[in-house]
């Protein structure tokens, strides 16, 4: 029995309320989604509290998953980007005046020392783009989700998100150059 | 095209994924308390336990494994729940209220105090011994128009007959007989005074049977006690009396001061009548071919006879012609008969003639 095959039956005993079967889906799933809350929300503890709501919504909803090839994982990734959303407005706090959001999600003055060089520029490039392809390219590369499992977590058709993730690689891409230039 | 994993992005992804990689004191696996959380969210989610496991129904009868669990909306096991009203204060208040509006009601009704009309509609609606609104209604204006007549004020007797008439209408049958009677023992003090009332009131009292069995209406003695007495000299009477026979009384009255008198010229057959001698309740006069028929009026002189109609507002007497009262060549001796057919309001007689040889029948 592969992975999937274990996945889709650990789904099925989640289905009929088995305990151990929940624990098993959320013990797989858990350091994923609490790296991809905790780079959404910038803190541990909100990070941990996004996920438990996470499974805990998950639990009230299973009937509405329908297993698909990308397996159970993005479901859980597409609860967990509106709980990201829920906590994010419950703790808005308006920007200062003039302060652009680009420049509240740049590299720290510390990760700046701590990173090298070539990081702190990554991090600088991928703070300039749009909010969506950030979260598009944070499904890919924190919560570990392949293209198709970042369409079904998000809603969309996977060959709409590689063109999207396409595009926003090449506008990092163009903002690293830029920053090589001026650097 | 970009293919995943086949791309120069790749390259960017993996150094993306180094740069954004999350701290290493996140935790990598879930706590106990958090996995308590989820042990509670799934027992709450399933209070009965887990479903049992494919291959049959489960053995309880439950669900069948596969599909959805569904949640009881409400206890198993239970009937209907009760439903909610309101709040047990609000209950109590209204059984309080209830109890109070019926224990007074009945005391009410069994002490002769008078009610609100409310409360009186409440607890007639519900059954207590009261009477009806319009029976109360009744009684009042009946105190009201005796008051009236005592103090001679004959608007108000007449717009209080009027309302009592409405009274009348409204109220329900079983009390209609008791009202009437009320009703009809008041009308002998209020006819002279609202005689002449336009439009005439109509007070609906008892109606009698036609047959002269029936009892006669109080209106009618009024009439007779307003008669003059009549002349016993032996001679016919003069023509301005009236000879009415009732039922059980007999009496001879004199037109009253409305009474209006056709009287055709000597000789002249009366060929205006229909055989009604009344229009209607409370209407003026009306005259009659004398001996058309039972309502007609007739008097034995035929020719020189005279027909009267008198038109009271709360009496109705119509006057007969004896088999032998045929105007065109009746015996003058045949007597003249006034019959009391009704006991609504409006007496029709018939004068008749000055002739010497007539002799009111009784």
């Amino acid at each position: 029995m592969d992975n999937g095959q274990q996945a889709e039956t650990l789904v099925e005993r989640a289905r009929r309320g088995d305990q151990e079967a929940w624990a098993a889906l959320y013990t797989g799933a858990y350091a994923r989604l609490v790296a991809f809350a905790h780079r959404r929300l910038g803190n541990a503890d909100l990070a941990r509290d996004a996920v438990s709501e996470t499974m805990a919504r998950a639990v009230t909803r299973i009937d509405s998953y329908v297993g698909t090839d990308e397996g159970f994982a993005p479901w859980l990734f597409g609860i967990c980007r509106h709980v990201v959303v829920d906590i994010q407005r419950q703790t808005y706090r308006p920007l200062p005046p003039g302060l652009l959001r680009a420049e509240v999600d740049a590299p720290g003055p510390a990760e700046v020392v701590l990173d090298s060089e070539e990081q702190a520029q990554v991090r600088a490039a991928f703070a300039r783009l749009d909010p969506d392809e950030r979260e598009l390219l944070e499904l890919r590369v924190v919560g570990g989700l392949s293209s198709a499992e970042v369409a079904t977590a998000l809603g969309k058709q996977p060959g709409t998100v590689r063109m999207a993730q396409m595009r926003a690689l090449g506008r990092l891409r163009t903002f690293l150059e830029e920053a090589s230039r001026v650097g | 095209m970009w293919v995943e994993g086949g791309d120069i992005h790749d390259e960017l992804l993996d150094h993306l994924g180094g740069v954004l990689a999350p701290p290493a004191d996140l935790p990598l696996v879930p706590s106990a308390a958090e996995l308590e959380g989820l042990a509670a969210a799934v027992a709450a989610r399933w209070p009965d336990g887990a479903v049992a496991p494919d291959g049959g129904p489960a053995a309880d009868g439950g669900p069948v494994p596969g599909a959805a669990p569904v949640v009881p909306l409400r206890p198993v096991g239970g009937g209907r729940p009760w439903r909610r009203v309101g709040s047990s204060a609000w209950r109590a208040g209204s059984v309080a209220a209830a109890l109070v509006l019926f224990s007074a009601s009945a005391a009410a009704a069994a002490a002769g105090v008078p009610l609100p009309r409310p409360v009186r509609a409440v607890a007639y609606t519900v059954g207590l011994p009261v009477d009806s609104p319009a029976l109360d209604d009744t009684n009042h204006h009946i105190d009201e128009l005796k008051a009236a007549v005592k103090a001679n004020d004959q608007p108000k007797v007449v717009a209080t007959a009027r309302r009592l008439s409405t009274d009348l209408k409204n109220v329900p049958s079983d009390e209609k007989k008791e009202a009437e009677q009320k009703v009809a023992a008041v009308i002998p003090e209020i006819t002279p005074m609202i005689r002449n009332a336009e439009p005439p009131v109509v007070l609906p009292v008892p109606a009698a049977s036609p047959t002269t069995t029936a009892p006669p209406p109080p209106a009618a003695s009024t009439t007779a006690t307003t008669a003059p007495p009549p002349k016993d000299d032996g001679k016919a009477p003069a023509p301005d009396t009236t000879t009415t026979e009732h039922p059980k009384t007999t009496t001879t009255t004199a037109p009253e001061p409305t009474t209006t008198t056709t009287a055709p010229p000597a000789g002249q057959t009366p060929s205006d009548g229909s055989g009604t001698p009344s229009g209607g309740q409370g209407t003026g006069s009306g005259s009659g071919d004398p001996g058309a028929g039972g309502a007609g009026t007739g008097t034995g002189t035929g020719d020189q006879g005279s027909t009267t109609a008198t038109t009271a507002p709360s009496t109705t007497t119509t006057t007969t012609a004896p088999a032998g009262g045929n105007p065109a060549g009746g015996d003058p001796g045949t007597t003249t008969t006034t019959t009391s057919t009704t006991s609504t309001t409006t007496t029709t007689t018939t004068m008749p003639p000055a002739d010497p040889g007539t002799t009111p029948a009784t």
